[in-house]
């Protein structure tokens, strides 16, 4: 590989690895397969640099191929899935212990929750907590951008209601 | 609760994975070069398995058509088929390993949702195809090499090449083919189903 795709992979792994990793983990709930699937899409983002002609923005390249790498993914490791134990909290310091086991707990439950939504909802939404424009979720997912708003607005009032009742329980 | 406040729980998640690219990019070249490999060795291997068996078929036909009558002529042209329907066959499915991951979702799965739709064509209607000729050019050059035995020997030799491709084609449509198929039509309804909820 060139020296100057070498800088550009650098560089796009030092801007999007949180952003990515964060849409696998919406992708998929449990956390070794989204470590799997975190690896396959830097792998396909390596192999597709040799492509890229710069028609599209780099961000929303890297995510289209993060996006499809996924749905590819869950696809072909179908069979595998399964709903797993939440993670492993690493234990902090006593004073923060209860505020940080709070947090991990909401986050374990919004996990939870987006993975109770349809596949391609949570492809969506992961593009909408990473702050994505209805613009750039209308490019990456093909979505007509006239639909996207009324389809985020209906897969936001479920995944409240979700977290919602799952406080509830 | 508000939309909000899990976006920025969201956003604030632990992120523990390994950003040094130093340190990913020795695995992920290892992966690349494997894949260039077996992309080579595939085309390479592949293109002169299919020159050789040209060359050897075209030297049959020429040093013995003398000898023989139309069917050695048609046996020879129905291998001729099959090695250009195999040809076509491999072409195409080589175009579908380009992976389209730079298009936008609907058109990667519509893109994937062809490549699904041309397996499916190929594990049964070319397999068809295949067969026919396959069966094809050995009946010719069976009977056309037995023609001095006695029409009980022809008969016999077709029936026993007609039996082992009949009943390689079924012990092949009822394990294999059906599992394929069956995997291909579930991910095209996976697929067909994503696509639909995302445009729709």
């Amino acid at each position: 590989m060139l020296a100057k795709q070498e800088i550009l992979f650098n560089e796009l792994v030092k801007a999007h690895h949180a952003s990515i990793y964060r849409i696998c983990r919406a992708y998929l709930y449990d956390v070794s397969h989204a470590d799997d699937l975190y690896q396959e899409i830097l792998f396909q983002v390596w192999k597709s640099l040799q492509n890229f002609k710069g028609e599209s923005k780099v961000g929303t390249w890297i995510y289209r191929i993060a996006v499809n790498t996924a749905i590819s993914f869950n696809l072909k490791n179908k069979k595998q899935q399964f709903e797993s134990l939440p993670d492993f909290i690493q234990v902090p310091y006593e004073e923060t212990l209860q505020q940080k086991q709070e947090q991990e707990t909401q986050l374990d439950q919004l996990r939870y929750c987006i993975s109770q939504l349809e596949t391609p909802d949570r492809l969506v939404i992961s593009l909408v907590l990473e702050d994505k424009s209805y613009k750039e979720i209308a490019e990456i997912t093909g979505t007509n951008i006239n639909n996207v708003g009324v389809k985020i607005n209906r897969i936001k009032a479920r995944l409240v209601k979700l977290m919602e009742n799952r406080k509830g329980i | 609760m508000n939309f909000e406040d899990l976006q920025k729980s969201w956003q604030g998640q632990p992120v523990n994975v390994i950003t040094d690219t130093s340190k990913l990019k020795s695995s992920l070249q290892t992966r690349w070069e494997k894949y260039q490999s077996k992309l080579f060795k595939q085309k390479v291997y592949g293109s002169i398995l299919l020159l050789v068996t040209l060359v050897g078929i075209g030297w049959v036909y020429l040093a013995f058509h003398e000898l023989f009558r139309w069917p050695f002529t048609v046996s020879i042209a129905a291998m001729y088929a099959l090695i250009l329907v195999y040809i076509f066959v491999s072409w195409k499915s080589y175009a579908f390993k380009k992976e389209n991951l730079e298009s936008s979702s609907a058109g990667y799965i519509s893109y994937q949702l062809d490549k699904l739709k041309w397996q499916r064509k190929t594990v049964t209607l070319y397999t068809w195809i295949y067969l026919v000729l396959l069966w094809l050019s050995l009946v010719m050059y069976i009977s056309e090499v037995a023609a001095k035995g006695t029409v009980f020997f022809q008969c016999m030799a077709v029936l026993v090449v007609t039996t082992y491709i009949l009943g390689v084609h079924l012990w092949y449509r009822y394990k294999k083919q059906k599992k394929v198929l069956s995997e291909i039509d579930e991910m095209t309804a996976d697929l067909q189903q994503i696509r639909q909820e995302l445009t729709d």
